[in-house]
């Protein structure tokens, strides 16, 4: 047989890498015969001398320059065909290896050299490709440095077309690559198809090349791969899979295409890898709506062969995950290292402190578990104050997250309140008694404070007493233990939850004592968690959501670097709040109200700056030395940062005050409580956090007497009276079973759920009267919406006249027959909730005196009539729980939920990272 | 560090001067609801007269027994008939029957319910529809004096301020549930240290169509100072407390206490009518027996916090100047502040406090050269109205109207009938008396808000009847759906 050898030298580009392409080409040992070079670079180029030169328009793709620079070989080419691309450099022996490769091994058509970095020969780029054993292309050897390691393998089952030897018949029987094949798996179907001709696919590990895979490495126009290089990649699978499968598994996957590609889109999310995500649907939706050509491109007959090849040659499942871990940590370790070229290297371990447990950190949060001992959950519901019971079943809960439905009324077409997606997550600590969760929350919820706050604490100061002082004064702080007695559920959520958002952002940020140097899927994961963390407090407390926005905006334009993370923090929040904002902006034409503290609203402190701050007694404000103290970091070294915290500080407080001014609408409260100022106590509680910080940063940064000194007073002074505050505050709120109705009511609802309660109050113009189902309301049921609807809905809404008219005949018992009335509004009960008022008790007996009513009894929730006539049930059609927002509110979260959870990679580089930078800094040396 | 300190200075400065001195701010968000105003026919307006006195131990007053009602009540009431409507009355539990007369006099034996019945719903309820008023004058060795009342609208709760239930003094709480279904009544006795503890305030059942006689002794014994807190569920009830004085082996005076006006920052007392005041002056300085013919007001405070109440004592003329009194009242506690030194003449009693109040006065009627040497009667604080009302007057004695101004500008009011036809100036904070005829209708149209009570003297013994707006919840009901 001829061994004359033909280089083709395909130039896309007229750079430096088709010279020394060219250069390489020249200095072989064993020179080729002819070399014919195909430009589609547009440009003029140098050839080598005696190259015969092909010029097609620039985006030609490879295959069909391959085909004309075989054809410019006339119709039965001789030898043997090497190709070469621009970016593919092969050293002097390479042609002479591969030729004496081909000796060595019979049969042997297609042979492929040790593909080598460009920059780096000493480490393998690419030694012969295969197949995962689910049909995605596999490097077998990919950034291992070559010490001759991988020599012994011959056989594989394709080699890339850069540097490949081909029998020119066989490329002439073969008719090139496929035109349908996408460009990344031509070169797997070319061996595949050559291997089923009967030929051996070989490597020859001492033919060596140096490749800068432009390509893949995004350097060439996109053109070129038809898209990015990952969605070729993506695409280059989806091909094979579709093109080298049992016909029928074929089939069942490219029905199941989009499900698939959303699955490893949400896995991409897991992974930490959302840059991946546009490549997944570009190419899922490319290969499900191409599939005739991928299915064209079947090889007509040797389905059996290649089952068999891929037997033989397909990479195992350990391969294949030991080659994902290995390019995982690759691509840790280069961000790692480009991290710490920026300088953001992490602290010793002596500089950054004790562990929490280290720290005694667990003493301190049994000694505030005891202190709170008249909040020990004795029961399942935390009834009183800011909080009622929860819905009986964690589905229940589920049903009012992000549901445009609400059963108030007759039914109530708006969107749920952003708090009840918090609400679900604590159902989700306890489904069978979601109402549990938070009876424990507001029994743990100083000892969580004190957790988090520690942790924020790390980011300042490695001395223990300053950060237990630190972590102390937090949850000590008079607005959580204040909003715990009082169950303000939505505001200890957001004052819990408060320290590890500005921890996560931190980290997310590189900023602080520990947030250094991270690796893209640790910040990707502290990017999930500082979205749902957002998500979590902007809910429970939208005021403070104003202020995390103004902060996170800040250090988003501080650290520039991370902005590209940063700015998808606010995603989860701004999903769950678009529906309602909008409800309320377009709908009502009341911005404003989206500020509305959520939950049930309870009247807080209000007044000037100076109310909001003070408390009851003497002992009560010893807190505020604190923010003396704090004042002093101004005169450290880094009074800078404390002057921003100052800033941030007060901006704090005037929110605080702003918010504790505005009066909101509810017309769902007393008479005494139609409008009701916001609640600052969130937003005071920020300020604590800030306060406590600028205190932290004036201890650290002071001399040891100072620091000594400040010590004693702070634990003397604050701590102390703060703890025995804490520890004798009042329970406002009772612990009892999770019912929200009768248990007459409870046990009618489970049959006949749509009918209606009507709840009559007395109120000072007059009556007020409460549409709800029979089964109840709970805290979910809570709806801002509907709050600010009323005005509307009882001015324009056919239906509220209608009721109150029947409530009006009801409370003047007059001998009206409302037998059809109250069927109509599908009353079957009738509750007056207990008071002591003259004008309460003048209601009962008007309704003990009105025939349809039946007494039913008194109850813990008052008394009870129940209607004793026909009462048509309401339609059930509008009660599903689903709807688009819902969809896209929970889609957003979870994705931030997967994004949120650690994954192998990034546990394993804790270990690591230390060798990794002696390994780095030993190589810089 | 000089830098430093002058950024510490300022951001301390600017701190303080933003928490002491921030601009006050006030915005709303949202749009107030407004309510539903619906105009609803009201129940038909029945009114219930307590009827002749009870008599507790028989004949010779130490029977055990049930007190029983004994004797006849003198009833006058008038209403307003119109085309579909009709008035119907009843001893209570027996059928009613319709009845033609627009005034209505005659006598009773037991307790009587006048209704109204109004299909269309369209009569506005009050005086001007239906009035009534009862007296009894007794004189027999057990109960001697004059009791009066006014007939009353049912109600589920209501407060009597008065009674005594120390030695010589009973005290009768008359229950009476006109309605067709059965009531369960809460009693809270409010005395002097607070509320009284006792078996048998909770669960007290009134039948329907029946009237239930409770010695309030029997709940606390030897008391002289309280007031009654009346709670009904079921049904609404009209209620009395009857009080009768014995000194020795002599009947030394009665009286119906009815209701007094919710509680209120202002109360006002009209017909505190002050006679034989030398008489029994000469009487105290006899016996110890009579040291309770002083007049007295009782102020009970139903708040959790306690208040002082100005109490000013004003007379009708120049000649009867009154007097101010003070009293600090203890939450959820009743005071009695004697009222001392005041000449005869024609009071009325204005109360103000900072917490709302409930009040009633004692006013003694003395005269030795009366057969019965003493009487008293029981004030209770009235509501004040503007606009018509009817009053009617007893067929037996000399009946003066009391009319107390309690707004803030002169009320201008018209008299007419009961040998009145006069547009008389009160002005703020007076008060004014007017003789009428006996068995007559009084109309009376007042720009402002009066308080009215009927004075009746028949014999040296006395009783004042409260005039009270009563009406059913109708009309324009405010309701808000949410």
């Amino acid at each position: 047989m001829s061994s004359q050898v033909t280089a083709i030298v395909v130039c896309h580009d007229t750079s430096d890498y088709l010279k020394q392409t060219f250069s390489g080409l020249a200095a072989q040992t064993r020179a080729v015969e002819r070399i014919v070079v195909v430009n589609t670079s547009g440009q003029e180029i140098e050839p080598p001398i005696g190259a015969s030169v092909i010029s097609l328009p620039t985006k030609t793709p490879l295959d069909v320059s391959l085909k004309a620079a075989t054809d410019s070989l006339g119709s039965s080419p001789e030898g043997w065909l090497w190709i070469l691309h621009d970016d593919s450099a092969p050293e002097a022996n390479c042609l002479a290896e591969l030729l004496a490769a081909e000796e060595r091994n019979s049969l042997a058509a297609v042979i492929g050299p040790k593909q080598v970095l460009w920059n780096n020969p000493k480490v393998i780029l690419q030694q012969g490709l295969t197949l995962s054993p689910a049909g995605t292309p596999v490097s077998l050897v990919s950034h291992e440095l070559d010490q001759s390691q991988h020599d012994g393998m011959i056989d594989v089952m394709a080699v890339g077309t850069a540097g490949m030897l081909v029998k020119a018949s066989l490329m002439q029987r073969l008719g090139g690559l496929d035109p349908k094949a996408p460009p990344l798996a031509a070169d797997y179907d070319f061996s595949l198809r050559a291997k089923l001709a009967g030929h051996r696919v070989i490597v020859a590990p001492k033919a060596r090349i140096r490749h800068a895979a432009l390509s893949l490495a995004g350097k060439r126009e996109r053109a070129w791969l038809s898209g990015s290089p990952k969605t070729a990649v993506r695409k280059a699978a989806l091909h094979l899979r579709l093109a080298y499968s049992r016909i029928d598994l074929a089939l069942l996957f490219w029905l199941f295409l989009p499900v698939i590609t959303l699955l490893r889109v949400l896995w991409r999310f897991l992974q930490k890898r959302p840059d991946r995500i546009a490549s997944e649907l570009a190419a899922g939706t490319w290969a499900f709506f191409t599939v005739a050509a991928r299915f064209s491109s079947r090889p007509k007959v040797g389905q059996r062969g290649i089952r068999e090849i891929r037997k033989s040659f397909d990479a195992t499942w350990s391969q294949v995950r030991s080659i994902n871990r290995s390019r995982g940590e690759q691509e840790d370790a280069a961000q790692i290292q480009e991290a710490f070229e920026r300088g953001e290297h992490e602290l010793a371990a002596s500089a950054t402190g004790k562990t929490f447990g280290e720290d005694r950190g667990w003493l301190w949060v049994f000694t505030l578990l005891a202190a709170s001992c008249a909040f020990f959950p004795t029961a399942l519901a935390s009834v009183g104050g800011g909080s009622i019971a929860l819905g009986q079943n964690w589905w229940q809960v589920f049903a009012r997250a992000g549901a445009s439905w609400q059963p108030i009324g007759q039914g109530f077409v708006a969107p749920s309140d952003p708090f009840n997606w918090v609400l679900l997550a604590l159902a989700s600590l306890s489904p069978a008694a979601p109402s549990l969760s938070v009876t424990v929350l507001l029994f743990v919820a100083p000892a969580l404070a004190f957790v988090a706050a520690h942790k924020v604490a790390t980011l300042l100061t490695p001395k223990t007493w300053l950060r237990t002082v630190f972590g102390l004064g937090y949850a000590l702080w008079p607005s959580l233990i204040d909003a715990r007695s009082d169950a303000r559920v939505a505001s200890v959520v957001a004052l819990v939850l408060l320290p590890w958002f500005v921890f996560a952002v931190a980290r997310a940020a590189g900023l602080g004592r520990s947030g250094s140097a991270r690796s893209l899927r640790q910040t990707w994961s502290w990017v999930g968690v500082s979205g749902l963390l957002m998500a979590a407090i902007g809910a429970s407390s939208p005021i403070l959501l104003v202020a995390l926005l103004v902060g996170l905006a800040v250090v988003a334009f501080t650290r520039i670097r991370r902005f590209g993370y940063l700015l998808w923090i606010p995603l989860p929040v701004a999903a769950i709040f678009t529906p309602l904002v909008w409800f309320l902006t377009v709908g009502l034409a009341s911005p404003l109200a989206a500020l509305t503290d959520p939950g049930l609203p309870l009247a807080d402190r209000t007044g000037s700056p100076i109310d909001l701050l003070l408390g009851q007694g003497w002992l009560a404000n010893t807190y505020l030395l604190l923010a003396a103290f704090g004042l002093l970091a101004l005169l450290t070294k880094r009074w800078l940062l404390a002057a921003v915290m100052t800033l941030f500080a007060t901006l704090l407080l005037a929110i605080a005050y702003l918010h504790a001014s505005l009066e909101y609408a509810n017309p769902v409260g007393g008479a005494s409580d139609q409008w009701i100022n916001g609640s600052p106590t969130t937003m005071l509680g920020a300020f604590g956090l800030v306060v406590l910080a600028l205190v932290a940063l004036a201890a650290e940064h002071a001399s040891n007497f100072f620091r000594k000194s400040l010590a004693v007073i702070l634990s003397a002074a604050v701590i102390a009276p703060l703890f025995f505050i804490a520890a004798t505050s009042a329970r406002n709120y009772e612990l009892r079973d999770d019912r929200v109705v009768p248990w007459l009511l409870s046990a009618q609802a489970a049959t006949q759920e749509n009918l209606q309660m009507l709840v009559i109050e007395p109120s000072t113009e007059g009556f007020a009267a409460r549409w709800q189902p029979i089964s109840g309301i709970s805290l979910e049921d809570s709806n801002i919406a509907y709050r600010y609807s009323l005005s509307q809905l009882n001015a324009n809404n056919s239906s509220y006249s209608s009721l109150a008219s029947l409530v009006a005949d009801l409370v003047s018992a007059n001998g009206t027959s409302l037998a059809k009335s109250l069927s109509e509004n599908h009353v079957a009960f009738v509750l007056v909730p207990p008071s002591s008022s003259a004008s309460s008790n003048d209601l009962a007996n008007a309704l003990d005196s009105v025939a349809e009513l039946e007494s039913a009894g008194s109850t813990e929730f008052g008394r009870l009539w129940r209607v004793n006539v026909a009462v048509a049930q309401a339609p059930s059609a509008a009660k599903s729980p689903w709807s688009v927002t819902k969809v896209v509110e929970l889609s957003i979260l979870l994705i931030f939920v997967l994004l949120a959870i650690p994954t192998g990679s990034s546990h394993r580089r804790k270990s690591k990272v230390t060798e990794i930078f002696i390994e780095a800094d030993g190589e810089t040396a | 560090m000089i830098r430093k300190i002058l950024v510490l200075l300022l951001a301390a400065g600017l701190i303080a001067a933003g928490v002491l001195y921030a601009p006050s701010i006030s915005l709303q968000v949202g749009q107030p609801v407004a309510l539903h105003q619906l105009t609803v026919k009201a129940r038909d307006l029945s009114l219930v007269c307590p009827g002749p006195a009870f008599y507790s131990g028989g004949a010779t007053g130490t029977s055990i027994g049930k007190p029983k009602q004994t004797g006849t009540a003198e009833l006058q009431a008038a209403w307003s008939s119109a085309s579909g409507r009709t008035l119907n009355g009843a001893p209570l539990g027996s059928a009613s029957q319709d009845i033609q007369d627009r005034f209505l006099s005659f006598s009773t034996s037991s307790p009587y319910v006048l209704t109204v019945s109004d299909p269309a719903g369209q009569a506005t309820q009050g005086s001007s529809l239906l009035t009534g008023v009862q007296l009894d004058s007794v004189s027999s060795p057990q109960l001697g004096g004059l009791l009066g009342s006014a007939c009353q609208r049912p109600q589920s709760e209501f407060w009597i301020v008065g009674g005594d239930t120390t030695t010589g003094r009973e005290a009768l709480l008359i229950l009476a549930n006109s309605a067709n279904i059965d009531a369960t009544v809460e009693l809270d006795l409010i005395g002097l240290g607070g509320a009284l503890s006792a078996p048998g305030l909770t669960g007290i059942s009134v039948a329907a169509h029946k009237v239930v006689v409770i010695p309030i002794a029997s709940l606390s014994p030897k008391n002289a100072t309280f007031s009654v807190h009346v709670k009904s569920r079921g049904a609404a009830l009209a209620g009395w407390i009857q009080q009768k004085t014995i000194r020795g082996l002599t009947a030394a005076g009665a009286d119906l206490i009815a209701p007094t006006a919710s509680d209120a920052k202002s109360l006002v007392l009209p017909g505190f009518f002050v006679r034989g005041t030398k008489d029994a002056a000469k009487l105290q300085a006899s016996s110890q027996e009579f040291d309770d013919i002083t007049n007295i007001v009782r102020i009970t405070n139903p708040g959790s916090t306690s208040t002082t109440a100005v109490v000013q004592v004003i007379g009708a003329n120049a000649k009867t100047f009154g007097t101010v009194l003070q009293a600090n009242i203890a939450a959820h506690s009743t005071a009695d502040v004697e009222v001392a030194g005041l000449a005869d003449g024609d009071y009325s009693i204005f109360i103000s406090s900072a917490s709302p109040l409930l009040a009633a006065a004692k006013l003694n009627r003395t005269s030795l050269s009366a057969k019965q040497k003493t009487d008293f009667a029981w004030l209770p604080a009235v509501s004040a109205d503007a606009g018509a009302r009817t009053v009617v007057t007893p067929k037996a004695g000399i009946s003066k109207l009391s009319i107390a101004n309690s707004s803030k500008q002169t009320a201008e009011v018209v008299l007419r009938g009961g040998g009145l036809n006069k547009t008389v100036q009160i002005k703020a904070g007076a008060t004014q008396t007017f003789a009428v005829n006996a068995s007559a209708i009084v109309q009376l149209d007042s720009s402002q808000p009066v308080g009215v009570s009927l004075v009746v003297d028949v014999d040296y013994t006395i009783a004042v009847l409260p005039m009270l707006e009563q009406r059913n919840l109708g009309g324009q009901v405010g309701v808000l759906v949410r």
